[in-house]
């Protein structure tokens, strides 16, 4: 099998963990606002999922112009 | 999160803080890749009450005056679930007066350094940090000399044998 790998080149399993790998690495490089923006949406992504499932979990409610934000 | 930042800004220039950075899993993200995480991790340096005693009641009475209010174990704070950590132990402390100043969209504000990131996940050593410590040490930035300082300083080099292949 490796003679085989080796004479083809990289398998498509190695070239997907490469292209994961350079996502990575593009994702560490990012300004840390962008960085947090993600966060934000990995937030609201998993929010509805752990409620449904009885956990509260937080969702940031990031820049409005004004004073404290309160619950509408 | 910049207005969080300022709010925190204002906390110290009034001196209800005497000197915050950001830690924990937000600390981690600005030197890795974004992952979720619920709280901004906020260790504080407090100034000491007239009693002697070390309380984050004045954090507390100052947000709440300001109109901000709790969370659970946080405080939501322009929309951000921040949660104040006392510096409890050495390692913090330094981490604290060492941290990064770093500018947010034009807010200034501190960041734990990477390599005493790594030495609170070796300290702390919660499952969570075990299972983020390789992945931080593969992406973040480390100085190895000034992190084997901090390492053998805190008694945490043992520790970082065990962890490291």
């Amino acid at each position: 099998m490796d003679a085989i790998n080796a004479a083809n080149g990289p398998t498509e399993l190695q070239r997907a963990l490469e292209r994961k790998q350079a996502r990575r690495r593009l994702m560490a490089a990012a300004p840390f606002p962008e960085k947090i923006a993600v966060v934000v949406q990995l937030q609201a992504r998993f929010a509805p999922i752990l409620r449904a499932r009885g956990e509260e979990y937080r969702v940031w409610r990031l820049e409005s112009p004004g004073g404290p934000k309160r619950e509408g | 999160m910049k207005k969080a930042l300022e709010v925190l800004n204002q906390l110290e220039h009034d001196g209800v803080i005497a000197r915050y950075a950001i830690g924990g899993a937000v600390a981690a993200i600005f030197y890795m890749e974004p992952f979720a995480t619920e709280d901004l991790d906020v260790f504080v340096l407090l100034p000491p009450s007239s009693r002697g005693l070390l309380t984050l009641a004045p954090i507390y009475d100052a947000l709440r005056a300001l109109g901000y209010r709790e969370d659970r174990e946080c405080m939501d704070v322009q929309g951000v679930a921040v949660q104040f950590l006392p510096a409890y132990n050495a390692l913090i402390e330094e981490a604290l007066r060492e941290a990064a100043a770093v500018d947010y969209e034009g807010a200034p504000t501190r960041i734990l350094r990477a390599e005493h990131l790594v030495a609170i996940m070796l300290d702390t050593a919660r499952p969570k940090d075990r299972q983020r410590f390789a992945a931080f040490c593969e992406q973040a930035p480390l100085d190895n000399e000034r992190l084997q300082d901090i390492l053998k300083r805190h008694g945490l080099l043992e520790r970082w044998r065990t962890w490291t292949p």
